[in-house]
């Protein structure tokens, strides 16, 4: 398989402080990779990297065999971003919202009405396309921050903890659509506090601390890392082998 | 591409109907309030002949330059007398003047009439416009060459309270434009909708003009509405109303301009709010918004400063005399603010994201 996203010595600074210490990650197309970490670990800045969303100290971002920082305008619409926040307006409605977020890609049209209800058909929003967003549930909320980031056909899907905060029926919808998109051909990125999910559908892991990568490999290969009989050690507990059980107060 | 962005951005804003709401009903709740306390004021100083005599010492002021100043006040329905070697208080006591001006080698003395404080106002504000127009044409010319410029003869229109607040308080209003973006902007930094906007391909500028132009759209066609309200309940009369219309407009620019570049800069609502109604105020407070800037004795140099002044001036003039000499300046203003505010919000909006 190719890579579609490549890390090289990326590294964020605020003042003295490193955040992400030369951090070197390769994903490979139609991956699903799994970001984990304690709070502090330099997930959401690592994100927020690989989005373009903050500028990186030293390093650079490698998407689609491009430099992200100097095609970053014609790269963007390959990918798509899920941030933790819900990133919806509650005073437009379902299609609106989605509308104004696929049109940012330069989608228009009867090909933009199209990919609105397709994108809420994805996320089971259609029958509630008129409704405003703030008379929706936590969970239709989360779905629809899923619909807004889809409408472009992005190749590599970001998520950032889509599943904080909703009841199991959502949580469990949104995992099954993430894995549907997975089997379509898009390639995942996905953080989350949430062991058993990132276990069910990661298949490759990366543990953060401190601002480096502390360890790689399937979820498999991690428990072997630190027990060698693998059948009774749970992801979260190599996770808490591997950073401590230190309270980590940020 | 940002078609979209715009049309939803108008839905979000129009849809914080309180805003809007606040938006309109301000001016016309201000208007009826001005133009009811200031209704006698006004009308004082339109039906009073203005009578006023002059003293000069040590040939302070040309024999050009003082036919000058008697042709324009004349012109302006102002009577000038000259007085030798005599009391001012005591010449303007017996003579009924309503003020007194002695011209001095480095100064002029004003006295002015408590009985006649209007037409004392008005006649302070003649000298000073007067001699600003004097000091502008001396540059660069001969001195026994001097022309001077007085505009139009009736430099301060007679204008009914009515329509003098019904204009002014429109355009004060619509320079706190940003209150009508409260909505739009509040949910997009409530719910992070920046970093949505990082994650696509939208440039600094198309994001930027997303928000101008709908801001603009609405704040513009608030206050048109405004001024067809002023219009039905009020009777104000707007005088060449296309062009009057365009400065409206191109005023709302102006003000939405300098709104979301102070925006950018704080990044925060309630400090651009603040923020901006002060600036506001202090523009206002100059430039007629409260007191009229004909009867206000702050020095004409100073009440240049504002762009409300040059709005107002404009509008009021077209409105109770049909043409003005700041229509060009308030144009230029308008103009001028739009495209350097445009220009310094999207760089301070690229700094804050680490664009540059």
């Amino acid at each position: 398989m190719s890579i579609i996203l490549k890390t090289t010595d990326l590294t964020k600074k605020y003042g003295n402080k490193v955040v992400v210490d030369n951090l070197n990650i390769s994903i490979e197309k139609g991956e699903v990779f799994g970001l984990l970490g304690p709070n502090g670990a330099g997930k959401s800045t690592t994100m927020n990297m690989i989005t373009g969303i903050v500028k990186p100290t030293l390093g650079g971002v490698e998407f689609m065999g491009e430099d992200f920082m100097k095609k970053r305008k014609s790269l963007m619409d390959k990918l798509g971003y899920i941030p933790q926040e819900l990133a919806i307006h509650e005073n437009l409605k379902a299609w609106e919202n989605v509308e104004l977020f696929t049109s940012l890609y330069g989608i228009k049209g009867s090909k933009l009405k199209q990919r609105i209800d397709e994108s809420l058909e994805y996320v089971g929003l259609l029958d509630r396309r008129n409704d405003f967003a703030k008379t929706f549930s936590g969970g239709m909320k989360r779905r629809l921050n899923i619909a807004c980031a889809i409408g472009h056909h992005p190749d590599l899907l970001v998520f950032d903890e889509p599943t904080v905060g909703i009841d199991p029926q959502s949580r469990n919808f949104i995992l099954d659509k993430i894995k549907e998109s997975n089997r379509k051909g898009a390639t995942i990125i996905y953080t989350s506090h949430y062991m058993e999910e990132v276990e069910a559908l990661c298949t490759k892991i990366a543990i953060m601390d401190n601002g480096k990568v502390i360890a790689t490999g399937t979820s498999e290969e991690l428990k072997k890392m630190v027990k060698d009989d693998i059948s009774d050690i749970t992801l979260e507990e190599v996770f808490l082998t591997m950073t401590g059980k230190k309270l980590r107060d940020y | 591409m940002i078609r979209y962005l715009i049309k939803n951005n108008i839905k979000l804003m129009t849809r914080s109907i309180t805003n809007i709401v606040l938006f309109i009903v301000g001016p016309l709740m201000v208007i009826a309030i001005l133009s009811n306390a200031f209704n006698d004021l006004l009308k004082k100083y339109e039906n009073e002949e203005i009578n006023a005599g002059y003293m000069i010492e040590d040939e302070a002021i040309s024999e050009e330059l003082l036919n000058a100043m008697i042709t324009a006040a004349s012109d302006n329905d102002i009577n000038l007398e000259k007085y030798d070697d005599t009391d001012p208080e005591k010449t303007v006591r017996e003579n009924d003047l309503c003020g007194f001006i002695v011209f001095s080698k480095d100064k002029n003395t004003f006295y002015e009439n408590e009985d006649h404080m209007m037409s004392a106002k008005v006649l302070e504000y003649y000298v000073s416009a007067f001699f600003e127009n004097v000091t502008v044409s001396v540059l660069g010319l001969d001195t026994s060459d001097i022309r001077i410029h007085t505009e139009h003869p009736s430099f301060t229109p007679e204008i009914e309270a009515d329509d003098y607040y019904g204009i002014v308080e429109i355009v004060y209003f619509g320079w706190c434009a940003i209150v009508c973006g409260a909505g739009l902007l509040m949910s997009e930094k409530k719910h992070r909708i920046d970093k949505k906007y990082t994650v696509s391909n939208l440039s600094a500028i198309q994001l930027y003009l997303g928000k101008f132009l709908a801001l603009s759209i609405v704040v513009g066609l608030s206050s048109l509405l405004t001024a067809v309200l002023s219009i039905l309940l009020f009777g104000v009369h707007w005088g060449a109303p296309i062009l009057s219309a365009l400065i409206l407009l191109l005023s709302a620019s102006a003000a939405v301009a300098f709104g979301l570049l102070v925006y950018n800069v704080f990044d925060n609502l309630v400090v651009t709010i603040i923020a901006v109604f002060s600036i506001v105020w202090m523009a206002g407070f100059f430039g007629g918004a409260f007191e009229t800037y004909m009867l206000s004795s702050y020095p004409e140099s100073v009440k240049r400063i504002s762009p409300i002044y040059h709005i107002n001036r404009c509008l009021t003039e077209l409105s109770c005399m049909g043409h003005s000499d700041y229509i060009d300046s308030a144009l230029l203003y308008c103009v001028l603010i739009t495209i350097i505010c445009s220009a310094l919000a999207v760089l301070a909006d690229m700094i804050r994201r680490n664009r540059v």
